[in-house]
């Protein structure tokens, strides 16, 4: 072959390729194994595959439905077989199906002829679409350009075999970088669903995440339908751009639970209820206060089972005048108060209810509305505010509030009584007008004592004028008023009229001073007629001794039975008067009250009563005794003198004293018991009281003054004495004396 | 003591009562020592006698004297009172004689100086023997000045 000759071919080749590559028919080259080896432009869009595709590819399997390919195989063999082939199919004209990429068979026309390859006869074959089917595929292919979706049909091996321009806009790639890619390159997930939807045959909204050729992901729907072809199982995928359905969701459940959170944060409770009283909100703050969840409670029941109550507090709501049963039957309430008491509430509470009714958006479901807040602590402070404004009024107190410069605010009926102002004559008056001119200055002083806040109330005895210009004598508190925060706003100014008070006091004055003279008078007569009875007794019994001395047994002896008894009549008169004189004297002495100890005072009074203690051969026991405020001197005599009772009342027996102390609350309880003869309970209040006596002096003598005095003593010493005793078996005199470090008289 | 039997003693007797003077005297007049007793029936004549004016001038001044307490117009205290103050008088001795054993009384006797308090008993032999210790004591067993 000659280098021109070589041109000459290359030359051919290069026209036959413009030719081949321009043709409307898909130009296809088989050698004779049946290998692809030459693949025109058109062979690529009529049968769907690129030339890289093909090429190299058996001719009966990229484009002979499965039901031609045996056939096909033979008449190969057999056009192969021909000796002369330019002869025998020259120019051989099919009609058969032909199969695409996406897996549709289309009836196409094929023109068969050799192609001479160097020593090889190829068959070189034109495709053309039969002209019906063109039309058709025409419009199927419209149809699915104007697919608001994209579409994508994959093959069994997932392989991708057709898209519409809608799958190019969605994800961003040309046709050509997607056909015969992986179906995974746009849909990641897709054989995974695909595996999931196989039984099915037919699946819808599935939702999965689609990739474009930028990288970025976005949410899609897809629509899968299985399709039975001749090169096998093809699904075809509906793929639709849910982006903005998807954010509409998204923002729809934000708003949800944004309204949600708003509802719940409310302090007011907010109850939403349909027609048939369902609850379809109860926020937060609602379930706190009333204890009422979304629990289905028919509406007739509602007062019963969450316990709402009328203003009474005892009767329950009427059904129909419920706040959100008038919102649900289309009416408004406002501030309708309402108490409500259940075991969630158990110490009760009371609401201020607003109710609406309100449409929902369909315009035909239509509910109820109530907001509603909890008002107790309002409730409480008006019932307390009414109940001090009942005591403010009733008090017999004249109460005035005033401000900060006198100027009168309040002023309750009792002032109005005192002073006899009403209140509108004193309102912004200053409170000077019911201070007299003498007492302004005491009464600026007290003020700004308070002011400077030392003291918070001061109370003293004044002076207040009427408006008739009468005085009263008034005891007076004074006070700050303070706000929450501390700072004084205002004095309070409470006035007692004291008149009757005033009056009591200076009579009990005068009857104690009138007392108080006529004990002193009733001492000093005592003192004075003791005396002045004593000089004449003794002048009687002088005179009488003389005579006995100076007649005795020169007269009869009744006469000097006579004289004796005088005698001894006139002695015993004075010992009484002595006796008396010794009573009063304790009444007179002042008392000198200091610690002593009392086991000290009982020796001395033991000391005293030496003789008779050993004449009587007496046993004497103590319990240790305290040291007390006392005056000592008396409790001396006091001892002596039960001692010596005990003594004198012995029986005939071995006599024992006990001398006992106890503490005891708030004093020490003393006794001085013995085993003498005691005598009759009934004789009880006898013993005490002067000159009275349980026996003839014959057995027992004595003026019976001692125990008067014990009660005087222990008296002086704000204590108490009594007695305990059994005929035949002795007594125990108890007396108390406080153990107050100071003893008060 | 013979001698001083020979010596009579003067007693001042200031007391109202004349039950009491009476009494006194009779019990004077049974003791063993020679006594001359004069009798002023109050206070002010009581310290005329002792300051020897009016009627008194001729007095002589007592070795003792016996003060009733309760007395009329001036009570006997006071006299106490004064002639312990006196100068002149209060070295003799003032027995002070009372119905009153009131513990107030007899403090205050002392507190004015008096040499002595008496309790009259109420029987008349024990006033002789009283008023005869008394005697004795301040006549024959204490020395007082001259």
């Amino acid at each position: 072959m000659t280098i021109s000759n070589t041109n000459d071919l290359i030359e051919q080749e290069r026209e036959a390729r413009v030719i081949l590559d321009s043709s409307n028919d898909a130009y296809i080259e088989i050698d004779t194994n049946n290998i692809i080896v030459d693949w025109n432009r058109s062979a690529q869009l009529i049968l769907g595959w690129t030339r890289e595709q093909v090429i190299g590819k058996k001719f009966a399997e990229v484009i002979l439905p499965s039901r031609y390919r045996e056939a096909q195989s033979k008449e190969l063999k057999h056009f192969h077989n021909q000796v002369n082939l330019e002869n025998t199919i020259s120019n051989k004209r099919l009609e058969i199906f032909a199969l695409r990429s996406d897996g549709q068979e289309f009836p196409a026309e094929i023109t068969v002829f050799p192609v001479s390859s160097g020593n090889s006869v190829n068959l070189g074959a034109f495709i053309r679409q039969s002209r019906e089917w063109k039309v058709a595929d025409h419009n199927f292919r419209r149809l699915l350009e104007l697919a608001p979706d994209a579409m994508v049909v994959v093959n069994q091996l997932g392989n991708i075999v057709l898209v519409n321009s809608q799958t190019e806009n969605i994800f961003g790639y040309k046709r050509e970088e997607i056909l015969g890619k992986a179906v995974e390159k746009l849909i990641p997930d897709h054989s995974k669903f695909l595996a999931q939807c196989h039984s099915q045959s037919f699946n819808t909204g599935l939702e999965l995440y689609a990739l474009r050729k930028d990288g970025t992901e976005f949410p899609v729907e897809i629509s899968l339908s299985p399709l039975e072809t001749e090169v096998g199982l093809l699904v075809s995928s509906v793929i639709r751009d849910i982006t903005e359905r998807k954010q509409f969701e998204h923002d729809l459940k934000k708003q949800k639970e944004l309204f949600q959170i708003i509802l719940n944060s409310l302090a007011d409770g907010v109850i939403v209820a349909d027609h048939l009283g369902r609850f379809l909100v109860v926020n937060k703050a609602a379930q706190q206060m009333t204890g009422i969840d979304y629990k289905e409670v028919p509406i007739d029941k509602w007062s019963e089972h969450y316990g709402f109550y009328q203003m009474d507090n005892i009767s329950f709501y009427p059904t129909q005048d419920l706040a959100l049963v008038q919102a649900i039957c289309g009416k408004s309430v406002v501030d309708s108060e309402m108490h409500i008491r259940n075991a969630h509430v158990p110490n009760g509470a009371w609401l201020s209810i607003n109710g609406a009714p309100m449409e929902l958006g369909d315009g035909e479901s239509k509910v109820g509305v109530i907001v509603f807040r909890d008002i107790s602590k309002r409730k409480q402070t008006e019932q307390n505010n009414a109940q001090l404004a009942a005591i403010v009024e009733s008090t017999s107190d004249a109460i005035i509030g005033t401000n900060l410069d006198g100027t009168i605010i309040n002023w309750n009926e009792s002032a109005i009584k005192m002073f006899g102002y009403s209140k509108s004559e004193v309102a912004n008056r200053p409170d000077s007008i019911i201070i007299p001119v003498d007492h302004l200055a005491e009464e600026e002083a007290i003020v700004k004592r308070l002011m400077t806040g030392a003291e918070s109330t001061t109370r003293h005895e004044s002076v207040r004028q009427t408006k008739h210009g009468n005085l009263i004598p008034v005891s007076l508190t004074i006070s700050t008023i303070k706000d929450q925060t501390g700072n004084i706003i205002g004095i309070s100014k409470i006035a007692r009229d004291v008149t009757d008070s005033k009056e009591a006091e200076q009579t009990r004055l005068a009857v104690a001073q009138e007392l108080k003279r006529s004990n002193a008078e009733l001492q000093q007569f005592a003192y004075v007629a003791s005396h002045d009875l004593q000089e004449p007794l003794r002048g009687v019994a002088g005179c009488l001794e003389i005579i006995e001395e100076t007649y005795k047994g020169k007269l009869d002896e009744k006469m000097d039975k006579l004289i004796r008894h005088a005698i001894d009549g006139a002695s015993r008169m004075h010992a009484l008067i002595d006796d008396l004189l010794s009573l009063s004297g304790v009444t007179i002495k002042d008392m000198t009250i200091k610690p002593a100890d009392l086991s000290l005072v009982l020796d001395s009074a033991l000391a005293n009563l030496e003789a008779p203690i050993k004449a009587s051969q007496a046993v004497i026991t103590q319990d240790p005794l305290p040291v007390l405020a006392v005056d000592s001197t008396y409790c001396i005599q006091l001892f002596q003198n039960l001692i010596s009772n005990a003594i004198k009342f012995r029986a005939d027996r071995q006599l024992k004293i006990h001398v006992g102390a106890k503490h005891e609350e708030k004093h020490w309880l003393f006794s001085v018991s013995d085993n003498g003869i005691g005598f009759k309970q009934e004789y009880i209040d006898r013993i005490f009281l002067p000159f009275k006596r349980l026996h003839t002096r014959e057995q027992y003598p004595g003026t019976g003054i001692g125990l008067a005095i014990c009660k005087r003593i222990v008296e002086r010493h704000s204590g108490k004495i009594w007695a305990e005793s059994e005929e035949g078996k002795g007594s125990t005199f108890y007396f108390t004396i406080s153990d107050a470090k100071e003893n008060n008289e | 003591m013979s001698d001083q039997k020979v010596q009579t003693i003067e007693i001042l007797l200031i007391e109202d009562n004349p039950t009491d003077i009476f009494l006194t005297e009779e019990a004077l007049a049974k003791t063993k020592i020679v006594n001359h007793l004069q009798v002023v029936g109050n206070g002010i004549e009581a310290l005329l006698f002792l300051r020897k004016q009016g009627e008194y001038a001729n007095a002589k001044l007592p070795t003792l004297i016996l003060l009733d307490l309760n007395l009329p117009i001036k009570r006997g205290c006071e006299i106490l009172a004064e002639i312990k103050g006196d100068e002149n008088l209060k070295h003799i001795p003032v027995i002070v004689l009372s119905t009153s054993s009131q513990e107030l009384d007899i403090s205050r006797a002392y507190g004015l100086n008096a040499n002595c308090y008496v309790v009259k008993p109420l029987s008349f032999h024990k006033f002789r023997d009283v008023l005869q210790a008394i005697e004795t004591f301040w006549c024959t067993v204490a020395t007082l000045p001259t």
